[in-house]
């Protein structure tokens, strides 16, 4: 086998070498081996497919019982409706009809009635209904694999050393990824700020994604090298190539443990100016993980992954449990809380958004808050409640207009209102702010900076909307750089309006977490930096070998560079100048 | 079973997988054939169940 290098989108750092696993459903088309049968045979077959439907059962039982202890009502429920489907006497009933009647094996009878469901399912308009195709190929596999012997692993009974390929990774499914065996993954769709690929960040994997269909030809068990950073995938890959990267990824372990000095230093720069380092959570569990990462207060917290991982719309009641334990946890230091974010990429089951054309222009974000009040009042109560018990601020998404701006802020002051009314007790000076990341808001952001309390700029979405790139679009991601001019125009135009009104601006988009952007974010004067917990040491480690001055000296000369590339290899000089890596 | 205006899948409606793979909307119109001794009793009761709304209305 020749050695191949592969080219993908860099998604999360890190190098790793282990051997590939295919996730995805796939028909297995190839796999029957004896269609027909004699009549003589007929009884033979019909035991062989009842032994198989045993074995899957028992099988779907002890994955169920033995993850129990992971295992939330939801990842039990599609256990227990293929079992269901087992039972089915459509499903189990007519093959067992047709192995009698057209004399075949019962590999040849499940797969025709998988197909055939599975074609019908495909067809149907409603998407529930589309996805059940899934379910059906799923059991269908399972049966197929039992007749024909093989072993088979799904992502919760995966092997330790694997390098994980997929389509596409669901957030579900990617927070269903056992780290201790998963060493990377790797996905044919999707772009850098998808939400699979901050979650392998927040997870430490490294992770390429948008890198195509040329993984199909990867067989499972073969050895692969991924470099995260490089955004590169090695297959086949050569003795001389594998011990390569095993130096790299030992100098990568080390560089990073060098880092750990600076993970709960100051941010200060040799010139004596501190900025405040926060971190971004989507959940109790980040919030546990990174109290000790270095971070100064919670710049971003997702509130949308609890909504996600939940049956139904959470109550006031969840809600307020966690957003108390996680403000208590972080208390004295700040907990940003932004308003539910959903819609573009991420979608809710209990929510039924139909589906749009152009999801990221669509109905989503505050917009589903200001049209559906009910949910956002749900939630701001339950944030005003946990406000009596730490430092909150709250934050509003995708605000494009003074309007909705000041319509978000009407539903904090009416629920404050009624707090006072019924005695329930809150921060009555709670901070409001908004994401900045729709150029609309840079256009206007003098006036919005008389208004609100603070900004938070999201790159990942203003890169997106002032670029006109879709992030999830691998054909254009090579469009996708926070370091074009324009973006950078744009944050200053932010930072300096809010603080010529006496207002601060933090950033918690991918940026913030980026090195080579800190000597511009330190020259602009960013005042609060929101990151991953991984890239914490780093940033700090960056700020403290940077000088302001010298910084706000390079910002001048980079407002007179006109492309993405121009400033990119500036940063990096500059960089290396300083000794920053 | 069947969806009217479109025999090309006739289930069985002991299967939930075979309700499901009508594809029936709100409002959809099905026919039911059976045959046997008990014929016209298991129609007459499976209308009754589906004009019902299987309880849930």
């Amino acid at each position: 086998m020749t050695e191949l290098i592969f080219q993908g989108i860099p998604a999360s750092e890190g190098i790793q070498i282990g051997r590939a696993y295919h996730y995805d459903l796939k028909p297995l088309e190839s796999a029957v081996v004896i269609e027909t049968i004699s009549e003589a045979q007929v009884d033979l077959e019909l035991e062989r497919l009842q032994r198989s439907k045993d074995s899957v059962a028992r099988t779907l039982d002890e994955i169920s019982e033995r993850n129990q202890h992971r295992f939330e009502e939801k990842q039990m429920a599609i256990i227990k409706g293929h079992k269901g489907l087992l039972e089915d006497p459509s499903f189990m009933g007519e093959m067992v009809k047709l192995i009698p009647k057209k004399f075949i094996s019962s590999e040849k009878a499940v797969q025709t009635v998988v197909e055939k469901y599975v074609r019908l399912f495909q067809g149907m308009e409603k998407e529930y209904l589309r996805e059940r195709a899934q379910d059906i190929q799923d059991v269908g596999n399972r049966l197929l694999e039992d007749l024909l012997g093989k072993v088979r692993c799904g992502l919760e009974e995966i092997e330790a050393g694997t390098i994980l390929i997929a389509h596409d990774l669901t957030p579900s499914d990617t927070i269903q990824i056992d780290p201790d065996r998963v060493l990377a993954f790797i996905t044919k769709i999707g772009g850098k700020t998808s939400h699979t690929a901050i979650l392998a960040r927040s997870m430490g994997l490294p992770a390429l994604v948008g890198i195509g269909k040329v993984l199909d030809q990867v067989c499972n068990g073969d050895v692969l090298i991924v470099d995260g950073k490089a955004g590169i995938c090695i297959i086949h890959p050569e003795a001389a190539t594998i011990t390569e990267y095993e130096e790299k990824r030992r100098l990568a372990l080390e560089h990073n443990k060098q880092l750990e000095a600076f993970q709960h230093v100051k941010a200060e720069t040799t010139d004596g100016v501190q900025f405040e380092i926060a971190t971004n959570i989507g959940s109790m569990e980040e919030s546990m993980a990174s109290l000790e990462s270095g971070a100064e207060g919670v710049g971003l917290f997702r509130t949308e992954f609890m909504y996600m991982n939940a049956e139904q719309m959470p109550t006031e009641e969840d809600q307020y449990l966690i957003y108390k334990e996680i403000v208590s946890m972080w208390n004295p230091n700040p907990v940003i809380i932004r308003t539910l974010d959903i819609g573009g990429d991420k979608e809710l089951p209990y929510l039924s958004l139909d589906k749009e054309e152009n999801p990221f222009l669509g109905y989503r974000a505050i917009r589903i808050g200001l049209h559906q009040p009910e949910v956002l009042f749900t939630q701001l109560r339950a944030i005003l409640r946990a406000s009596a018990h730490g430092k909150v601020k709250i934050m509003f998404p995708m605000i494009s207009s003074l309007e909705e701006w000041r319509l978000a802020k009407s539903f904090v002051t009416q629920t404050a209102k009624e707090f006072d009314q019924q005695g329930i007790a809150y921060d009555r000076s709670i901070p409001l702010g908004i994401m900045a990341e729709i150029p609309s808001v840079v256009q206007l952001a003098d006036l919005f900076a008389k208004e609100v309390d603070f900004f938070s700029i999201g790159t990942n979405d203003l890169v997106q909307y002032t670029l006109a790139v879709d992030r999830m679009n691998e054909k254009v991601a090579y469009l996708y750089d926070h370091f074009h001019p324009a973006v950078l125009r744009s944050i200053k135009t932010i930072i300096d309006a809010a603080h010529r009104h006496g207002k601060w601006v933090g950033m918690c988009g991918g940026m913030a977490g980026d090195v080579l952007a800190v000597p511009v974010l330190v020259g602009l004067g960013l005042d609060e930096w929101s990151m991953e917990g991984v890239a914490i040491k780093r940033i700090k480690a960056g700020i403290t070998r940077v000088d302001q001055t010298r910084c706000i000296d390079l910002i001048e000369q980079i407002w007179s560079l006109s492309t993405t590339e121009e400033v990119r290899k500036y940063l990096e000089i500059f960089l290396a100048d300083n000794k920053v890596n | 079973m069947s969806k009217d205006g479109d025999d090309s899948v006739d289930i069985n409606p002991k299967s939930i997988l075979g309700l499901m793979a009508l594809g029936l909307e709100k409002g959809a119109e099905v026919t039911i054939t059976a045959n046997g001794p008990d014929a016209e009793k298991a129609v007459t009761e499976l209308a009754m169940l589906i004009e019902s709304g299987f309880g849930e209305l």
